[in-house]
C-alpha cells in the first residue's frame, strides 16, 4: 500500500491544503528550503547550507520584531531532525507559545517538544502562558497546552498546573477530558505522591469491575464499525487496556474475578486467532486469567474443548500460519498457558502443539511462543521440560530476540535432574553466544551449578570450563565462589590443584607460543595487548589454588587433559611447579596483579617444600622483583624477602600456612548489599583472629 | 509505556523522533544510529522485537522506511505492531497514498498526527477518523 512509490518526484508533494495566504507562504518558505537541502551533492554542501541557514535564523531570532519566526522556527526543526545542534532555538520557543496567532503558538509548542526535554530550566519559563492556554475557551490551545503538558512536563510543571489540570477533568469536550487525564497518568508516573489528588478518595475499586466488564463486553458484541476496527475486531487497543486493568482489579480478589470469569471466557473463545491483532488481545487475556483467581475449572474446560478441536478440526491453520504470522502459534500458547490447571493429558497435548511450532521457521510467533512458555515454566515445568530439545536448538537460532528467551527459557527449566545436560548446553553455547550475553550467562551458569550441581566435582570441572571459555566476561564473583568451593571441600583440594595445574599448563603454552607467533608476524599483537587476555581470571585462581594445595600435587600423577585418549599422565614434582609459575611471571603479557598473585603464591610454596634448589629459585625469583617498577610489585617482593629470610624464623611457618576455610555462603547466591558489606566484616574478623 | 516513536528511512535518515522518555540530545543522536543499525541488519523473516538496551524495540518496515517504538520490556508486542499500523493508514489516509518525501516536506504534520495518536508514552486515539477530523479542524483553525 504505502510508501510504494518512493521516486524522487518532487511536484508530487505540491498538494497541501491551502490554508491563508500566510500558510502558504510558510509552506513554501519552508519547502525551498528543504528543496536545497536536498538537492546537495554531498555532505559538506549540505553542511554548508545549514551552517549559513543556522546563523541567519539565529540573527532573526534576536529581532524581536521579526515577521517570520514561524518560518524561522519550522526550518530550525527540520536542522534539528537532521542531526545540526539547535538548541539556540530553545529561548525562542517560548516567545512563539506566548505568541496570541494560533498556527505561531502551535509551531512553539511542536518546537518545545522536539527541541527541549523535561530537564531543561528553560520550562520554568511556561507555567504561566500555559495556564492561561488552559483556561482559554478554544479547545484548541486547551489542547495544545496539555499535549505539551503531557509529553515534557515535569512534576513542578504538573504541579503548578494541577488546579488548570483538574478543570479540564471537568471539560464538556470528552476530547480534552482524555488529554487531562494521559496528563495525569504522566504526573503520577513522575510522582506517585500525587496519585491521592486524581484518583477517587477511598479506592472503590471494585465498582469499577463490572464497568469494566460491560465495556469488554460491548466491545466483543457490538457490530463492525470501520472507525474502530482492526482486522475484524473492536479496538483491539482498548481490549487490550480493559484485560490489563481487569489483571490489576482480579489480583487476589476472588469477587472480581468470578464477575469476569465470563467475560474472559468469551474473549479466549471468540477472538479470531489468526489475525496479529487477535493475537494480541488474546496474549492479554492468558495473563490476566493466569494473574487473577479464575474458576479453573470451567474455564479450562471452554479452553481445551477449543484446544482439542483446533488442534483435529482445524489442522490446516497451522500449515498456513506462515501467511499470517503470528497467530494460530499464539492461540496455542494462549490455550497451553489457560489449560495449566486442567487435566494433564490436555496439558501436555497443548505443550506439544507449542513446541511444534516452536520447532518451525517463523518469527514472531516463536518469540511470543517462548516468552510464553517461560511463564508456563514456572507453573509446570516437567511438561515443558520434556521438550527441552526444541528449546535449547533455538539457542542457535539466528535470531537474537529468539536467543534471548530461549537462553532465559534453558536456565528457567534446569533443576537437579537435568543440571548435567542442560548445563553442559550452556557451556557449550557460551562459546559461541554473542558478547553481550556472555557476562549474564556466565553467572546463570555458575548459579545453576551452585543450585543443582550433581556433585562438587562437576561443579568444578564446569566452572574451570566456564572461566577458561569466557573468562574476560566474568564478573568478580565468579572467581570468589570458584576459590570458596576449592577451600570448603577438602577432598576436592588434590584434584583442583590438578585440574587447574592443567588449565594453567595448558593456558601458559598457548600463550607462549602466542608470544612467539606474534614476535614474528606481529599481525595480531596489538590487538591482544588491549584486552585483557581471557584466561586472566582463571589464570589467578589457578595461582591461588596451586599457592595454597600445590604441595599436594607430587602426590599422584595425574593427566593433563582427561578428555583426550591415551594422554600419558604426568608426575609433577616441585621444581615443575615453581617451573610453571615461574613460566608465568616472566610472560610479557601478564600483568601486575597476576604477578603479585603468582609471588603470593610462591612465598606460600616454600613453606611446603624442602628441596633445598627450589627454596633457592623462589628467593631468587622474588628478590629479582625488589626493583620492580611496579610499586605494589616491588612492596611484596620486600616483604616476602623478608619472611623467607632467615630472621623471620617461626613466624614464618604461620604466615604461609593454608587459608583458614571462610565459614560464607556462596557469594552468587547472596545478592543483597547487606550480605556483602557483611562479607567484608566476615574477613575482617577472620584476619583479626 | 511507550519510550520513543522513531521513523527512519533505509539510508538511517531520521524523519520522526518523539521522545516520550527523557533522553538528552546527544544520546538521542546516538540512539537514533544504534536503533538503526541494530534494525537495518535484521533480515525480513526475523520478529519485529527486539531487545535493546533495557527496553523493547518493535518495528515494522513499509517499503524504504522503518516504524519503530521502543516500549517496556512487558508490553504487549503484538498491540504495538498493530500501533505502527494504524499509525501509518493514518498518515496514508491524511495524505492520500502516502511517500516518503510527504513525510520530509510535511514533517510538522507527521508530529501533528503522532501527538494525536501517541500521548505522554500512551495510545491517546485508536480511530483514524477521530484523528482526521481533528486536524481538520486544527487546519481551519489556522
Amino acid at each position: 500500500m504505502a510508501f510504494n512509490k518512493l521516486r524522487n518526484n518532487v511536484s508530487q508533494v505540491n498538494r497541501g491544503t491551502a490554508i491563508g495566504v500566510c500558510a502558504d507562504l510558510f509552506m513554501s518558505h519552508l519547502k525551498d528550503f528543504i528543496r536545497e537541502i536536498r538537492a546537495c551533492k554531498t555532505a559538506a554542501e549540505e553542511r554548508e547550507v545549514v551552517a549559513r541557514e543556522s546563523a541567519d535564523i539565529r540573527t532573526s531570532f534576536k529581532d524581536m520584531k521579526c515577521k517570520t519566526r514561524d518560518r524561522n522556527m519550522a526550518k530550525l526543526l527540520f536542522i534539528h531532525l537532521l542531526g545540526y545542534p539547535a538548541y539556540f532555538g530553545q529561548v525562542e520557543t517560548v516567545n512563539l507559545i506566548a505568541s496570541s496567532k494560533f498556527h505561531e503558538k502551535r509551531l512553539g509548542y511542536l518546537a518545545l517538544m522536539v527541541l527541549l526535554d523535561e530537564q531543561q530550566d528553560l520550562l520554568m519559563l511556561l507555567p504561566n502562558t500555559m495556564k492561561t492556554d488552559m483556561a482559554s475557551p478554544s479547545n484548541f490551545m486547551t489542547a495544545l497546552a496539555l499535549v505539551a503538558l503531557g509529553n515534557i512536563g515535569n512534576s513542578e510543571m504538573i504541579r503548578d498546573l494541577s488546579s488548570e489540570l483538574e478543570k479540564c477533568f471537568r471539560h464538556s469536550h470528552a476530547y480534552i477530558r482524555k488529554k487531562a487525564t494521559l496528563c495525569a497518568v504522566r504526573a503520577i508516573r513522575k510522582d506517585p505522591d500525587v496519585a491521592d489528588q486524581y484518583a477517587p478518595k477511598s479506592p472503590q475499586y471494585d465498582q469499577l469491575v463490572p464497568t469494566a466488564v460491560r465495556a469488554l463486553k460491548s466491545l466483543l458484541l457490538s457490530n463492525y464499525s470501520s472507525q474502530h476496527d482492526v482486522a475484524g475486531i473492536t479496538d483491539p487497543f482498548l481490549q487490550i487496556k480493559l484485560l490489563q486493568v481487569m489483571r490489576v482489579l482480579g489480583r487476589g480478589n476472588k469477587a472480581a474475578s468470578d464477575l469476569m470469569n465470563d467475560v474472559l471466557a468469551q474473549v479466549a473463545t471468540n477472538t479470531d486467532h489468526r489475525k496479529n491483532a487477535g493475537t494480541a488481545v488474546l496474549y492479554e487475556c492468558v495473563q490476566t486469567v493466569l494473574s487473577i483467581e479464575a474458576e479453573p475449572v470451567r474455564m479450562c474446560a471452554d479452553i481445551c474443548v477449543c484446544c482439542v478441536f483446533v488442534c483435529r478440526k482445524e489442522g490446516g491453520v497451522f500449515v498456513c500460519y506462515r501467511k499470517n504470522a503470528g497467530t494460530a502459534v499464539l492461540y496455542e500458547c494462549v490455550q497451553t498457558v489457560l489449560s495449566i490447571e486442567a487435566e494433564p493429558a490436555l496439558r501436555v497435548l497443548a505443550v506439544n502443539i507449542l513446541m511444534r511450532f516452536l520447532a518451525r521457521n517463523d518469527n514472531n510467533t516463536r518469540y511470543v511462543a517462548l516468552n510464553l512458555l517461560s511463564k508456563v515454566v514456572t507453573l509446570d515445568k516437567p511438561t515443558v521440560q520434556r521438550h527441552k530439545k526444541i528449546i535449547v536448538d533455538c539457542l542457535n537460532d539466528p535470531d537474537i530476540s529468539i536467543r534471548r528467551r530461549a537462553l532465559e527459557l534453558t536456565y528457567a527449566l534446569v533443576d537437579a535432574t537435568n543440571c548435567r545436560h542442560l548445563v553442559t548446553e550452556m557451556v557449550d553455547y557460551l562459546g559461541r553466544a554473542d558478547a553481550e550475553f556472555k557476562t549474564d550467562l556466565t553467572r546463570k551458569i555458575c548459579i545453576a551449578c551452585e543450585k543443582y550441581a550433581p556433585s562438587k566435582k562437576w561443579q568444578l570441572d564446569t566452572i574451570i570450563k566456564v572461566l577458561s571459555t569466557a573468562g574476560s566476561y566474568v564478573r568478580d564473583d565468579i572467581p570468589s565462589a570458584l576459590v570458596l568451593l576449592i577451600s570448603q571441600t577438602p577432598t576436592l583440594h588434590l584434584y583442583a590443584a590438578q585440574r587447574l595445574y592443567a588449565a594453567l599448563y595448558q593456558a601458559t603454552h598457548a600463550r607462549v607460543a602466542a608470544v612467539a607467533g606474534a614476535a614474528a608476524p606481529a599481525v595480531s599483537g596489538g590487538k591482544q595487548e588491549e584486552q585483557q587476555p581471557p584466561e586472566e581470571t582463571l589464570t589467578q585462581v589457578a595461582i591461588w589454588a596451586l599457592g595454597e594445595y600445590g604441595d599436594l600435587l607430587p602426590t599422584e600423577p595425574f593427566e593433563l587433559n582427561p578428555h583426550a585418549e591415551g594422554e600419558p599422565q604426568v608426575a609433577v614434582g616441585p621444581a615443575e611447579l615453581v617451573g610453571l609459575l615461574e613460566q608465568i611471571i616472566r610472560l610479557p603479557l601478564t600483568t601486575a596483579p597476576t604477578r603479585a598473585y603468582a609471588l603470593t603464591a610462591l612465598t606460600k610454596l616454600s613453606g611446603r617444600f624442602t628441596d633445598a634448589p627450589v627454596l633457592a629459585r623462589i628467593t631468587d625469583l622474588i628478590a629479582a622483583y625488589r626493583t620492580d617498577i611496579t610499586v605494589e610489585l616491588q612492596q611484596r617482593a620486600c616483604e616476602y624477602g623478608a619472611v623467607l629470610g632467615a630472621s623471620a624464623g617461626v613466624l614464618r611457618q604461620a604466615l604461609v600456612k593454608r587459608m583458614p576455610v571462610p565459614d560464607l555462603t556462596c557469594p552468587l547466591t547472596r545478592n543483597t548489599e547487606e550480605d556483602e558489606n557483611s562479607f567484608i566484616e566476615q574477613f575482617s574478623e577472620q584476619f583479626s583472629e | 509505556m511507550i519510550h520513543f516513536v522513531l521513523l527512519q528511512n533505509r539510508q538511517g535518515k531520521t524523519r520522526l523522533a518523539k521522545y516520550y522518555a527523557v533522553y538528552d540530545d546527544e544520546d538521542k543522536r546516538y540512539l537514533e544510529s544504534e536503533v538503526f543499525r541494530l534494525i537495518v541488519s535484521r533480515p525480513k523473516e526475523y520478529t519485529h522485537f527486539v531487545e535493546f538496551r533495557n527496553i523493547k524495540l518493535i518495528y515494522r518496515r513499509y517499503a524504504g522506511l522503518y516504524f519503530i517504538i521502543g516500549c517496556d520490556i512487558n508490553d504487549n508486542e503484538l498491540a504495538f505492531l498493530e500501533v505502527i499500523h494504524l499509525f501509518v493508514e493514518t498518515l496514508d489516509e491524511y495524505f492520500g497514498n502516502v511517500c516518503e518525501l510527504d513525510l520530509v516536506f510535511n514533517f510538522y504534520k507527521v508530529y501533528a498526527i503522532a501527538d494525536e495518536i501517541f500521548m505522554g508514552g500512551e495510545i491517546q486515539e485508536t480511530s483514524r477518523t477521530v484523528v482526521l477530523n481533528r486536524l481538520a479542524e486544527i487546519e481551519r483553525e489556522e
